[in-house]
Parts: structure tokens; C-alpha cells; sequence
């Protein structure tokens, strides 16, 4: 295949895991106003917590749900016992979660231990499948790719064309005038919170599939949905979606035409973005 | 205003009181200890302080120093000319930060006598610059490889294993000759390792003849290779992979699912038993893998080497190495009986004439105090029961140091 | 302590609260007293351990660099209501501006190191044209990931920082009349330019300048319609306090004697943030004792325990928690908490009985309100 269209590929399925982490952290700043720290920890910990169950049951998708319900649950309870309280105090919430995040990335490893893990897949996902072009291209890529895009298009529907979304959105508006409604607006700061760190926990199982997991991809992943969320716009789906797509096209042809600043490249994107447009690309204007 | 004031004045209150309680408590612990850098010799004991990593993706090297050291002490007992050994253990992250701060307490707060460590690359290069300023301790490398760190010139400073250019010593003639690797495309991460361990492996190579026909340098914690891997030119031969850990875990795991077929030339760290043993599906990728390095594969048969394995069963490449660090330092101690003398200039002269087998070959020092050793040449194969091991194929005796400290290079190392 | 407590007051006065009309208790009246036995603490400190030499090292300079790294954060925070992650970043951009001019270039560290101070101010005024437009919560994510722009940059860029290699040595010198090579001397050197800083920080928070800066902290629209240039102060207190914080690059690249990317990595980020939580966001002093803390940790927590990083993050959560102005606040909450029985005790003076606000002093992260 056209070496362009394949780097390109790469870079889009490598978004694709951008997109599942960082849907989590737009989501619950465009309700909450907050920014949880703790969000690569939850990347983390579902992948560890994924690679357990996959290994231990032989089902991947176990593996993927268990995740995605043991870090909802926890979720949860940070929400309830250390965010609720600070609830207006946005920077407070981002220091305490950031604390989260410490003792997080320190027992895991004591759990988990420094060396990488891999999640195991069905056998049947580690081929490859010849595209369109007569090229052949790992499935588990394509998949995850087909997977983001899934997830993404279920979200913006359920909040744009469902009841409980236009809850969220009008929470998200004014979430004063919401809850005078009979809304019960700290359920649904709840629910999305522990949504947000489902997804997490998913998009840890997701990327510890193709990857392997290790200490420190918590502050990694973090950092990227950082990047991702202020590339794309704080709170925006559509713009995660955008943002993750342009973070991993830049950081994959970063590696084929200036390999050494392939990182750098990755955050001078954002700087970028920041300079022209402050509130990302598709970011209300702050 | 005020009220700010009785903050900061009870703050401080209980600064100071902490400050001068922990002064004193630590003052009383370490003076019973006795004994500063250099002037503990005529004691009844010897200090010394070991420096291995036990956070970060290194941690485990804390647990291989201990079972090394405690292997030698075991076999050989813990007092020499009636002086009985002490230990001082300091825990790093790998970082050169952390190796600085707690070399610094080895010599200036515990008063080791000799510092037997570090771990990591970072912490070497940070570590012998700091043996420069302390010229009355003695250093014995733990397992960090940098080829700088004896070019330094520190005469305090020992290293009984070779450097990671040394690593590859023998792997560029196998490759060339018995392989018939004539183009080799180069992928490693960007740092100082791998620029010397591919320079020793290239400088060989080429020697030999080879030709390497371009090199893509990544940055550490890159984990998409599939852009990487179809870079790789078609025409070549073989594809050298400079990577480590979790890094060239990810690179084998995705040469078999964007099917690379090309036969692979490991640096050192690329095919070690945490990689073949992991989880992901690297077998197609790994097997046939001929990498080089100081720990041999099975199929190395010595009596020491069976005596090691009878003290350390599952070796991994730090407790070897801190093994013959330690046993070397040893064997200086006991053919002083003990003494240190003046500067410790005793020791130091006795550590420079060590002549010995170690489980891994013997091993003298060069004039820079870097070690004249065995290297291995090893190939991935798959065991009876369907695991991943390594076995070793040849062997390249008494390998020296060169002078060349490499850099990042796209064709053959001058 | 969620929103603007003390919205509703005039502008050019700091952050006072109704509480701080009480008297205090006796012994606490005059803070400069304090400070003087700070400084007096630190002056003798060489002489009140037993081993100078790695005291003084691992514990009495780690504490003034990382301490004033952690100040200018405090002193944005506390002044500007922005909370930057990218101190340590102008730190390491000094500290690499001596390594480069000097170990690269060879040029005399007399020249080398006021060309890194300019270095780390000016990075420091380029991320404030960018960062100042947006909200307070965004600039700690911009900060935060220009600071790992940076680290990224640094470890590969070979030419320029050495990559991970870094640049070594950067020795202390001789000048005849002064041996920096001598601890206590550096020491002293340090400790000098710390006061000076403090005094500085302390001096421009109640000039004009200062007033109006924390003005715009509070009610950036009412500053903007009396004609302030809004922005244009923010980016005049960014700029400073990188300045500060290049000053402490200066003492820890002598201290550590190189620079390599371990100095403006993701940790050393968290370390700094750290000494100011614990010691205290509300207070320019209070975070010496939160850099006390923090390397008196690192260098003995593991004599205790293994998970020393645990430890480290359930502290910087209960104080988050439950003493918000940090360990320096912790004084003024058993003030008023012994005053509270005192009240409780006596019939309470008229001014007591007005409703309790919220003490703005206690939530010590400052808030910007921006638009």
C-alpha cells in the first residue's frame, strides 16, 4: 500500500485508544467542570485489571467488562468520599485526584510489578487481514478502530438524542436551573463520573491489548488525554474525536519524518492549537 | 494579616523541632556505626554500601544485589582477617537524581568504606563523577554499563563486567560469518545504551564486512511500531533491534502481528527472559534471535557456572553481575586479609592484580580498572515444554574495552 | 472556600478575612520575628548536624532550591490565582542554559549563569503569552504538558541538552575571594539569594503592581473596566515568578552538579507541587517546610517503609482535605480552634456573632476568576 495511507491507518487506530481515554475525561469535565487526575490510573488499573481477568478466565471481553465495572465501582468511591464535597473547587478536585494518582501509580506496582504484561486476545484477532488495496494489516487494529468509532457514535447519540443525554446536556448548561427542575443533579454528576472512569478502565484493556502495560503509562496516558481533550475541546465528544485523531496522526508521522522529535511533536501540536485557538477546536469559547 | 503570622510562627515551631529532633536521632544512630569515608580502616569492620535500584521498571534490581551478596557471603562467611563485613542497603529509582542523593548518604551519612553498586546506566555516569570528588572510597560497579565510566579516569572506581559495547563483542563476526548477515537495517531507542551497545555490535560488524543500510532512532516508551516496521527496507538482511523491556516487547509482539519476517539481531536487553517469558505472542518474531551479552544461555557448561546455578538458580543479568562485582571485591578484601590501607591504596593494588574464573569466565582489569572478560553469543529457541529460551552458540574470550564512546549514527560506526 | 470569599472586598487590600480582625494570640504578633528565627535556624544549621556533608547537601540545599521552585509556584498562586505545573520547567531551562553555555560552549560561569536566569525568564514569559488567555484549570493542564513538551525535548535533543546523557560537570569555582567549591560557602550563597527572593516576592505583593495583581485575582472584569490591562499584569507575574524559579535552577544545577532530563521530569514536576501543597499554597515561607518534609522523606522514609510514595500521596491528600493551607496553616486552625472554645466558654464580643465566612486564608488555593 501507499506508505502514506498506511502511516496514516496507524495513526488513526492508535487515536482510536487516544479517543476511549480521553472520551472519559472530556465527558466529566463537560458535566462536572472538573479535571480528574486519577485518569490514567484508571487506564492503568483496568488494563491490569483486564489482563487478570482475560488471563485468568481466557475471555477477553470478560476481562474488558470486569474492568470497566471494577474501576466504575471505584470511581465511585472517589467520587463520593473525596470529589463530592469539592464539587465547585475545581483545582482543589485536580490536586486531590492528582494525590489519587500518586498512591495509585505506587500500588500498582507493588501489585503488579515492573515488568510488562501483555492483555492475551483470541488467537483469531492476532492475524491479519488484507485490505481493499491488496495489503495485508493486523486485524486487532482494525478492530480497535471499528471499536472507537462504535463507542464514539453510541455516546453522541445517548446524549444528543436520549432523554437521560438531554439530562446531561442541560446539567452541563446550567446545572442550578437543572436540578430546580426535579433533576436530581449530583445522581447524574455520579453517573457520569463513574461512566467516565469505565471508559478508562475499557480503553486500558483496549490499549494493553495491542501494548504492553508498565508503571508509568499511567502519567502517559494522562498526559495524552490532557493533550487530546485541549486539542480537541474541553467537553466536546465530536472534538476528543478530533483531537485524539490528529494526536496519534502526529505522533506516527512524526516517527517517520522526524523520529527523535516524534514526542515533542505530539505536544507542540497542542501548543499550536493553543496559540490560534485557546478553547480547542471545538471548545465553547472560555 | 496577622493571623497569617501565627501560622507561619507555629509552622516553623514545629519545622525546627522536627528538623533538630530527626538531626539528633540520626546523629545518634550513625555515630555508634562509626567510621567516615577512608577513616574507618582499623576498625573491626568494613562498611559497604550498596546502591540498587528497588522502584521503578528496575525495581527488581535491589532483590538480585541482595541474593547475590548473600550468595557470596554464604559460601565464603561474612569476615575476612577478623574484620567482619557490614552492610549499608540504599534503594533507587534509576534515575541519576536519585543515584546522587543516595550515593551521597552512603559515603557522607553511613561512612561506607566502599560503595558496591549502581544499577542503571543514568546512575553509572552519575556515580563515577561522583567517585571523582571522594577519592578516598572505593567503587565497585554494580551492573551499569555506560563505556565512559572507566574512561573517566577515576582510579577509585572498579568494573568487573564489561560495558554495553563490550556486550555485543563477537555478535558482529557470528552475524557476518556464520549467519551470512550481509545488509542489516538498525531500530533502537535513543539514548546512551543503545548507541554504545549497537556501536559495539556495528564496529564488528562492518569490520567483518556488513553493511548497515540506515537506522531509525526512536524515543524511549515508544509502543507503536507499526509505523516503525514498515520503514524497514525489503532488501535487507536481518533487522538489529536496540530495544529494552517493554519497548522491544511491543516491537516483537507487533513484528508478528504487521509481519515482519526478517531474522532479528537483539541487542542486549531485547531478548531477556522477562521479554520471552511475558505474555505477549512474540514467538514467531523472537525465535532464531541471535543476540550477545554476559549472561550465557543454557548449553553453557563450566564448573563454575553449575556451582553458581547451585547458589543462584534463576539468575537474571544483575545478580550475575553483582555476583562477580561482589565476589571480586571480595577476593581483593581477602587477599589484603582485610587491611584497606593508607587511601585504601592496599586494596585498590590487590583489586588491580585480581586474576580470576568467575562462574562466567575469567576476569583481569585493563589499566582504567574496566574488566577483561568473556562475552556470550546467544540464540532465542523454543525449549522441549514450549516455552522460550536462550541457548548459548559461541563464545568470544577476553573481550576488551575500545576508546570510542558512541553517538546516534545512520550507517557504519567509524 | 469554593468561590471567590472575598469577592465583595476592596480590591487593593490582601486576601484579609473577618477573622483576622480578632486578636491573635500573643506570642504569634510579629511575623518578621519569625522569619528572623528561620533564617537564623538555617544560618546556624551547618553547626547543629553531625555529618555537614551530607546534611548539608541532601537536606539544606535540596530544601532551599526545591523550596524556591515551590515559592514562585506560591507566589502565582497566592497573588495571580493561577496554579502552574511548569516551575520546575523554567528551573531546568536555567539550568541547562548554564549547562549549554558553559559545558558546551565554554564560556565562564560569571556570564553563563545570568544568561540562564535570562533563559528560564524568558521561557517563562513565552508560555505566559500562551497560557494567560484561558482558565484558571486549563493553565494548570497547559502547564502541565508544557513542562512534558519540554522534558520530551530535552531527552532527545542531543546537540543542545545531551539528551538523557545531560551536561557534567558544572563544578562550583574559586574566585579567589570566594571558594564556592566549599559547602558551607555555597550554602551560605544559597541560603543569601533564597532570603533575597523571599523579601522580593514579599516586597512586590504589596506594591502596587502587587495590589493590582491581586485585584485582577479576584474580579478580573471590574480591573479590566477601571483600565487595567488585564492579561498584560498576568504575564508580568508569570515572567517574574519564572524568574524566581530560574534563581533556584541556578542553586540546583551547581548542586547536582549536571543537568539531565531527570530535573524537569513528570516527578520533579510532582515534587514541587508537592512541598507547596503540604507546606502550605497560602503562604511564601511555609513551603521551606513542605521542601523539609519532602527531602527529609526521601532521604529516610525508606529506612521505614517500602511504599514511601504512598505514604508520600496520603499526606498530600489529608492535607488537601483537612488542612487546605498547609502544614504553615496548620498554626492558624489550632488558633481558631482553641479560640472557638475560648468563645464558647465567655460570651462572645459583638463582631463574633456576624456569620462565619468561609477563611480565605484556609483555602489557600486562590482561584482566578477569569473570563
Amino acid at each position: 500500500m501507499d506508505q502514506f495511507l498506511l502511516v496514516a491507518l496507524n495513526g488513526l487506530t492508535l487515536g482510536s485508544i487516544y479517543f476511549l481515554v480521553a472520551s472519559g475525561l472530556t465527558l466529566i469535565f463537560g458535566l462536572m467542570r472538573v479535571i480528574t487526575m486519577a485518569h490514567g490510573t484508571s487506564y492503568l488499573l483496568g488494563g491490569y485489571i483486564g489482563y487478570s481477568i482475560a488471563r485468568a478466565s481466557g475471555n477477553w471481553l470478560l476481562g474488558a467488562l470486569g474492568a470497566a465495572v471494577a474501576v466504575g465501582l471505584l470511581g465511585l468511591f472517589i467520587h463520593q468520599v473525596l470529589i463530592r464535597r469539592f464539587q465547585d473547587d475545581d483545582l482543589r478536585v485536580a490536586l486531590i485526584t492528582l494525590g489519587v494518582s500518586l498512591i495509585g501509580t505506587d500500588l500498582m506496582f507493588a501489585a503488579f510489578g515492573g515488568t510488562a504484561t501483555q492483555v492475551p486476545i483470541p488467537a483469531e484477532w492476532q492475524t491479519a487481514l488484507t485490505l481493499p488495496s491488496g495489503d495485508r494489516y493486523p486485524a486487532i487494529r482494525l478492530i480497535i478502530l471499528v471499536l472507537a468509532v462504535v463507542i464514539g457514535v453510541v455516546m453522541w447519540l445517548v446524549i444528543n438524542r436520549t432523554r437521560a443525554g438531554s439530562i446531561v446536556r442541560a446539567g452541563v448548561d446550567d446545572s442550578a436551573m437543572t436540578s430546580a427542575t426535579g433533576v436530581n443533579v449530583r445522581v447524574v454528576f455520579a453517573v457520569v463520573f463513574v461512566v467516565g472512569s469505565a471508559l478508562a478502565a475499557f480503553a486500558g484493556v483496549v490499549g494493553g491489548s495491542l501494548f504492553p502495560l508498565l508503571p508509568g503509562q499511567d502519567g502517559t496516558y494522562l498526559l495524552f488525554s490532557l493533550v487530546v481533550v485541549i486539542v480537541g475541546g474541553m467537553g466536546s465528544i465530536p472534538g476528543a474525536a478530533i483531537g485524539a485523531a490528529l494526536v496519534g496522526l502526529v505522533s506516527q508521522f512524526g516517527l517517520v519524518f522526524a523520529p527523535t522529535y516524534a514526542t515533542v511533536l505530539t505536544f507542540a501540536l497542542m501548543v499550536f492549537v493553543l496559540a490560534f485557538r485557546p478553547q480547542g477546536i471545538l471548545g465553547r469559547a472560555v | 494579616m496577622k493571623l497569617r503570622n501565627s501560622r507561619v510562627i507555629t509552622a516553623a515551631a514545629i519545622g525546627s523541632v522536627l528538623l533538630l529532633s530527626l538531626a539528633a536521632c540520626r546523629g545518634s544512630d550513625t555515630g555508634s556505626e562509626g567510621g567516615g569515608g577512608g577513616e574507618a580502616a582499623g576498625d573491626d569492620t568494613i562498611t559497604i554500601g550498596v546502591l540498587a535500584t528497588d522502584t521503578g521498571n528496575l525495581a527488581f534490581g535491589m532483590d538480585a544485589a541482595k541474593e547475590a551478596i548473600n550468595a557470596v557471603l554464604k559460601a565464603e562467611g561474612d569476615t575476612i582477617g577478623g574484620k567482619k563485613l557490614e552492610f549499608v542497603y540504599e534503594g533507587t529509582d534509576g534515575t541519576s537524581s536519585s543515584a546522587q542523593t543516595k550515593v551521597k548518604k552512603l559515603v557522607e551519612n553511613d561512612g561506607v568504606d566502599i560503595v558496591l553498586g549502581p544499577v542503571s546506566g543514568d546512575e553509572g555516569e552519575t556515580v563515577t563523577q561522583y567517585a571523582l570528588t571522594v577519592p578516598d572510597v572505593t567503587f565497585v560497579n554494580g551492573s551499569a554499563s555506560p563505556v565512559s565510566q572507566t574512561l573517566e579516569g577515576a582510579t577509585n572506581f572498579f568494573r568487573f563486567h564489561g560495558d554495553s559495547a563490550m556486550w555485543m563483542g563477537g555478535v558482529g563476526d557470528y552475524a557476518y560469518n556464520e549467519k551470512g548477515y550481509k545488509k542489516i537495517y538498525g531500530v533502537a531507542e535513543d539514548y546512551s545504551f543503545p548507541y554504545d551497545n549497537a556501536g559495539g555490535f556495528f564496529s564488528e560488524f562492518c569490520a567483518a564486512g556488513g553493511d548497515l543500510t540506515g537506522f531509525s532512532w526512536v524515543p524511549v516508551g515508544t509502543t507503536d511500531y507499526a509505523t516503525i516496521i514498515s520503514q524497514i527496507p525489503r532488501d535487507v538482511d536481518a533487522v538489529y533491534v536496540g530495544l529494552g523491556g517493554a519497548d522491544a516487547a511491543s516491537f516483537l509482539s507487533q513484528a508478528v502481528t504487521n509481519g515482519l519476517t526478517k531474522p532479528l539481531v537483539g541487542g542486549s536487553i531485547a531478548v531477556d527472559p522477562t521479554a520471552l517469558g511475558g505474555d505477549a505472542n512474540i514467538r514467531d518474531a523472537a525465535i532464531g534471535t541471535i543476540t550477545g551479552g554476559p549472561v550465557p544461555g543454557s548449553g553453557y557448561d563450566t564448573p563454575e557456572w553449575n556451582q553458581f546455578l547451585t547458589e543462584i538458580p534463576t539468575p537474571n543479568i544483575f545478580s550475575l553481575l553483582y555476583y562477580n562485582s561482589f565476589k571480586s571485591l571480595y577476593l581483593g578484601l581477602k587477599a589484603t586479609d582485610g587491611e584497606l590501607g593508607d587511601g585504601q591504596e592496599t586494596l585498590r593494588d590487590a583489586l588491580k592484580s585480581l586474576d580470576w574464573d568467575s562462574p562466567t569466565g575469567n576476569i583481569t582489569l585493563d589499566k582504567n580498572n574496566q574488566g577483561i572478560v568473556d562475552n556470550f553469543i546467544t540464540e532465542v529457541q523454543a525449549n522441549d515444554d514450549g516455552t522460550l529460551g536462550t541457548v548459548t552458540i559461541s563464545e568470544d574470550k577476553g573481550v576488551k574495552q575500545g576508546t570510542t564512546v558512541y553517538d546516534r549514527f545512520e550507517s557504519c560506526p567509524s | 472556600m469554593s468561590t471567590l470569599p472575598n469577592k465583595g472586598e476592596p480590591i487593593t487590600t490582601t486576601p484579609s478575612s473577618p477573622a483576622s480582625k480578632r486578636r491573635p494570640i500573643l506570642w504569634v504578633r510579629n511575623r518578621w520575628v519569625l522569619v528572623g528565627l528561620v533564617v537564623a535556624f538555617a544560618v546556624l544549621f551547618p553547626w547543629l548536624v553531625d555529618r555537614p556533608r551530607f546534611w548539608i547537601p541532601n537536606i539544606g540545599i535540596r530544601t532551599l532550591w526545591l523550596g524556591t521552585i515551590a515559592m514562585s509556584l506560591v507566589f502565582l498562586n497566592k497573588y495571580v490565582g493561577l496554579l502552574s505545573l511548569a516551575q520546575v520547567t523554567f528551573a531546568g531551562i536555567a539550568a541547562y542554559g548554564v549547562g549549554y553555555f558553559s559545558v558546551t560552549l565554554g564560556l565562564p560561569y560569571l556570564l553563563s549563569i545570568p544568561i540562564g536566569i535570562l533563559i528560564g525568564t524568558l521561557a517563562g514569559f513565552l508560555v505566559a503569552l500562551i497560557a494567560v488567555r484561558t482558565k484558571a484549570i486549563y493553565f494548570l493542564m497547559i502547564t502541565l504538558a508544557i513542562g512534558q513538551v519540554f522534558f520530551s525535548y530535552a531527552s532527545q535533543a542531543i546537540e543542545v541538552t545531551g539528551a538523557r546523557r545531560g551536561l557534567s560537570p558544572i563544578l562550583r569555582e574559586d574566585y579567589g575571594f570566594v571558594d564556592f567549591r566549599t559547602l558551607e560557602v555555597f550554602y551560605y550563597a544559597a541560603l543569601l539569594a533564597v532570603v533575597l527572593l523571599y523579601l522580593l516576592c514579599h516586597y512586590l505583593a504589596n506594591t502596587s503592581f502587587g495590589f493590582a495583581l491581586q485585584g485582577i485575582r479576584d474580579s478580573p472584569d471590574r480591573m479590566a473596566a477601571l483600565g487595567y490591562r488585564v492579561n498584560r499584569y498576568r504575564v508580568a507575574a508569570v515572567t517574574f515568578a519564572a524568574f524566581v524559579a530560574s534563581v533556584g535552577g541556578m542553586i540546583l544545577v551547581f548542586d547536582r552538579s549536571q543537568v539531565d532530563p531527570d530535573v524537569v521530569s513528570l516527578g520533579s514536576t510532582l515534587d514541587v507541587l508537592i512541598a507547596a501543597v503540604v507546606g502550605g499554597v497560602g503562604s511564601l515561607g511555609g513551603v521551606f517546610l513542605g521542601a523539609v518534609v519532602l527531602a527529609l522523606l526521601d532521604n529516610f522514609a525508606q529506612d521505614f517503609t517500602e511504599r514511601y510514595q504512598t505514604l508520600t500521596g496520603v499526606i498530600f491528600i489529608v492535607v488537601l482535605l483537612f488542612a487546605p493551607a498547609g502544614l504553615a496553616g496548620v498554626g492558624g486552625q489550632v488558633t481558631r480552634a482553641i479560640r472557638k472554645r475560648r468563645d464558647r466558654a465567655a460570651p462572645p464580643p459583638p463582631e463574633h456573632q456576624e456569620p462565619q465566612a468561609p477563611v480565605p486564608a484556609e483555602s489557600a488555593i486562590q482561584k482566578g476568576n477569569q473570563q
